[in-house]
């Protein structure tokens, strides 16, 4: 009765996201047969989407032990899995809801049986406590419960004499809302983060809509298409802030209308962008909060570079867009507010030009702004610059500002 | 009284005690102030059982939001990440000892020596109405005296000593600390309207 | 009613109310994405399925006691706050004299509950949605006791059954026009919904229900859905003037109130965004304790 009734819910997935993957994801987030999990302890499939650093391969273990029993690895890519059953994979130009529902079916009925530890379950570092409780330290003092040293600052701080605390901890790769593959060693104080210091950069992003972008480069292509392209690439960044700001139905209205915009169907943002706006979206994104200096923006190109008040986009040159009166929108703040609303104003604009020359094509060859942050290698990397001092959600609100592109460039870059 | 009631108050009763207890036994500031919490819990419960209803919640409700107060106040302010360390929590062993003992005798001999007023109230009294016309009657000129009093105390004594605080001087409105010592103030500066005091130069 | 049927209406409510809301929310979220619902009336069952056939999990050293403990806490405080909700004149589970004040209790207990599920699970997600919730409880929880008592003043009683017969003429949401708004934020903070979602929110991978499974999981969203109904109840009693009503049974008034009370709350806790814990603090004691205040003088001089 329970495993026929569980078997129907909408199947409970947490994504692992490797390389490649994140905009084939981003569908299954929209589909209601798939319960995308912010967390590990409350999915059944560990969906292992493309390829993940042999450096990473610990986390991954440790991250599919905490899953709760029946529990089942999904592979989804091309470069994995051959030494997996045909049950528990799919390639990457497949849809894997059905099998992923299959084999969630056959997991609590129990003919697939669920997967063991992979990690030895003990402590990571062994006891090593001492004094009454194991406190290990003096007196009333904390102590190195667990092999683990106490976080204390060096010094008494020299505001008022108190010896307060830091907290430090390793954060990511597989996080939710985490760009793809980071792992940040963050000290918190509090719920503030004091200092950051990247452990792994993360996966470079190859984005589903950079397709038409690439296809331009030897082949005459329809504005239409990169124009689409553009809108649905900034309507998957706009979801992530949405969904983070506690719009969960909103950020999947922006999902769908960018798989409808990929599928070339005609759509409206703004009733999207009115709806985001009435929720209160502005106060959500505090004024001023992730503003970066103009050197940083500049060095990211892109949307981040207009958001922050310069109107350089390569299409202003372009003979196919200056026919169509083409000039680049922009905003004054570059903050989080500004990178948002840029993102609304660009989809918007690049859906207008669809509507004015639905027909018109691009030469090939032609050099047309991509719709994330693109310029040439930046000086020094920021990510870490850019984190301390904020509130934990004001930070992952300002690392969802960003497109992954743009990230990819704050943090080094791993060899290829 | 029925032997429900009995039993009720040998459980509150012991539950009182064992978690009082256990406040000195536990090795967690969070933990200590949550049993402290389910003591004063059971003692509330048995004022409930005496007929004394808004006395009896209201020591639930008012140690509900007190013991949470204190646990946070006192993890920040105790050098331990979060309260998660494990510590001891009790010290000065020879004085506590001393004072328990003492305390336990004298109280031990006021409950020995008084005689108790042997009065039931009629059950259909209005107790809580009668609480309510004494708090706010007769008595209202000490109570209100003494409870403006001990607040105007106390936020006094908050305001002289964070006059050089943390969050620096107490007169020119809350700053956030800085992230070292001698920084920039970091978080959210209050009279910037909610602008953010982290930027790049 | 008879104490057993009492009893029996009483759990029929909490465990009815709760899958209405999950069905509610899920109609909502469809409506609002703009898709047909997905079986919207067995879907909260077959969730329900799910969570209960994964396994109960454990993480490194936590405080098991507590961790245990503060689902079926949390649920049992929820169902004693329905407990004191009249289903008719004649018909309450805690007929207390000090109705308002046990309230008080249930809400300052659901805080400690709260935190002490994010703390005990000895995780660093949980334990900052857990430090986070209780900054935003305490004052929203202030803010609903004053409104209550409020509501209490006309009544002259502290007793639940009094306020509704105090609205006989006049419901107490005309009378105070602000009780009844501030009252609501109070049950979008008790149970972490939408913009007071400061314990379980996304950017804390489900915060401090983020390392739970299996049974446990399933107490503590059943808790937080329950908890949602009963300050629904409890808002459409002491405000809405509770089984009051013409030509319909008592029972039906209350149900049909807490019913169009919980389509408000789960509107509210879809249509606004959820601002910076720092900034919410501010609205909080800046903005809507002063409102409170407002409440309660104006509900005082009314009463003079």
């Amino acid at each position: 009765m329970l495993e026929r009734l569980a078997a129907r819910a909408p199947v409970p997935v947490f994504v692992a996201m490797g390389r490649d993957r994140a905009p084939a994801v981003e569908r299954l987030l929209r589909n209601a047969d798939i319960d995308v999990t912010a967390t590990p302890r409350h999915a059944s499939i560990l969906l292992v989407a493309g390829r993940v650093r042999d450096s990473d391969q610990a986390y991954l273990d440790r991250l599919h032990d905490q899953l709760p029993h029946p529990r089942a690895t999904f592979w989804w890519g091309d470069e994995q899995g051959d030494d997996v059953d045909e049950a528990r994979r799919a390639a990457s130009s497949d849809d894997p809801v059905v099998a992923l529902r299959v084999l969630y079916r056959n997991l609590i009925s129990g003919a697939h049986a669920s997967e063991t530890h992979r990690l030895a379950d003990e402590p990571p570092a062994p006891w090593r406590g001492k004094g009454d409780h194991g406190q290990g330290g003096e007196g009333m003092m904390g102590g190195v419960p667990y092999g683990r040293m106490m976080p204390m600052p060096p010094t008494p701080d020299i505001r008022d004499g108190l010896t307060l605390d830091v907290y430090t901890t390793q954060i990511g790769p597989f996080m939710p809302y985490w760009p793809a593959g980071l792992v940040l060693e963050v000290t918190f104080q509090g719920d503030v983060i004091q200092s950051a210091e990247v452990v792994n950069p993360t996966y470079p992003p190859r984005d589903v809509d950079r397709v038409p972008f690439d296809h331009l480069l030897h082949e005459t292509t329809a504005l239409a298409q990169i124009e689409r392209a553009r809108a649905a690439h900034h309507l998957v960044c706009i979801a992530r802030l949405l969904s983070l700001v506690g719009l969960p139905t909103l950020s999947r209205r922006a999902q769908i209308l960018a798989a409808r915009v990929r599928a070339n169907e005609t759509i409206a943002i703004a009733p999207l962008r009115k709806a985001a706006a009435r929720s209160g979206l502005k106060a959500a994104l505090a004024p001023g909060l992730g503003r970066i200096d103009d050197r940083l923006a500049r060095e990211l190109g892109g949307p981040v570079q207009r958001a922050a008040g310069h109107a350089i986009d390569h299409r202003s040159d372009n003979p196919t867009y200056t026919r169509l009166d083409f000039t680049p929108v922009m905003q004054t703040q570059s903050d989080c507010r500004a990178r948002l609303a840029q993102w609304f104003d660009e989809a918007e604009q690049a859906l207008a030009l669809v509507s004015a020359a639905p027909d018109a094509m691009i030469d090939h060859g032609a050099l047309i702004e991509a719709p994330w942050a693109h310029r040439a290698p930046p000086i020094d990397y920021r990510v870490t610059e850019l984190l301390p001092g904020l509130e934990w959600s004001e930070a992952l609100l300002v690392l969802n500002s960003f497109d992954s592109a743009a990230l990819c460039r704050m943090a080094p870059l791993e060899a290829p | 009284m029925s032997v429900v009631d009995d039993m009720a108050f040998w459980i509150f009763a012991l539950t009182a005690i064992v978690s009082g207890w256990r406040v000195f036994c536990t090795d967690s500031m969070v933990r200590a102030s949550f049993l402290l919490l389910a003591s004063f819990i059971a003692v509330g419960l048995i004022m409930l059982l005496l007929g004394a209803p808004y006395l009896g919640i209201a020591t639930i409700f008012m140690m509900g939001v007190e013991m949470m107060v204190m646990a946070l106040f006192m993890v920040m302010y105790m050098m331990n990440p979060a309260g998660l360390n494990p510590m001891v929590m009790v010290h000065q062993h020879r004085f506590s000892i001393g004072a328990g003992i003492a305390a336990f005798v004298g109280l031990a001999a006021v409950m020995l020596v008084t005689d108790f007023a042997d009065n039931p109230v009629a059950s259909d009294a209005r107790v809580v109405t009668d609480l309510g016309k004494e708090l706010l009657g007769d008595s209202m000129l000490i109570f209100e005296t003494a409870g403006v009093t001990l607040l105007a105390t106390m936020v006094a004594s908050v305001i002289l000593s964070s006059r050089s605080g943390r969050f620096g001087p107490a007169d020119e409105g809350s700053v956030p600390p800085p992230l070292e010592p001698g920084g920039q103030p970091a978080g959210r500066l209050p009279e910037e309207g909610g602008g953010h005091g982290h930027h790049h130069h | 009613m008879t104490p057993i049927v009492l009893t029996m209406t009483w759990v029929a409510f909490l465990l009815g109310m709760a899958w209405y809301i999950a069905v509610l929310d899920g109609l909502w979220a469809a409506a609002r994405e703009g898709r047909q619902p997905r079986a919207p009336l067995a879907n909260p069952l077959y969730r329900c399925a799910t969570i209960l056939r994964q396994q109960s999990n454990l993480t490194e050293a936590p405080d098991l006691l507590n961790w245990r403990l503060a689902p079926a806490l949390y649920a049992g405080l929820a169902g004693t706050g329905v407990a004191l909700v009249p289903f008719s004149s004649a018909s309450v589970l805690a007929d207390l004299e000090v109705g308002i004040v046990w309230w008080g209790a249930v809400e300052a207990l659901t805080v400690v509950v709260v935190f002490l599920h994010g703390w005990s699970a000895n995780s660093q997600l949980g334990l900052i949605g857990a430090y986070r919730y209780v900054a935003i409880g305490l004052p929203v929880m202030l803010i609903s006791m004053f409104v209550l008592i409020a509501a209490a003043l006309p009544a002259e009683s502290l007793a639940v059954p009094k306020i509704i017969e105090s609205q006989h003429e006049l419901w107490n949401v005309i009378r105070q026009p602000l009780g009844l708004p501030l009252f609501l934020l109070l049950g979008l903070s008790l149970s972490f919904r939408g913009p007071f979602n400061y314990a379980d929110s996304a950017d804390l991978a489900d915060g401090t229900a983020s390392e739970i499974s299996g049974a446990a999981r399933l107490v503590w969203e059943f808790a937080r859905l329950a908890m949602l109904v009963a300050t629904a109840a409890m808002a459409a009693t002491v405000f809405l003037g509770g089984y009051l009503g013409p030509v319909l049974p008592g029972p039906l008034w209350l149900l049909l109130k807490t019913a169009v009370v919980l389509v408000l709350l789960v509107a509210l806790s879809h249509l606004f965004a959820r601002i910076s814990p720092s900034r919410m603090l501010t609205l909080i004691w800046i903005v809507l304790m002063p409102l409170a205040f407002i409440d309660l003088v104006w509900a005082g001089l009314v009463a003079l």
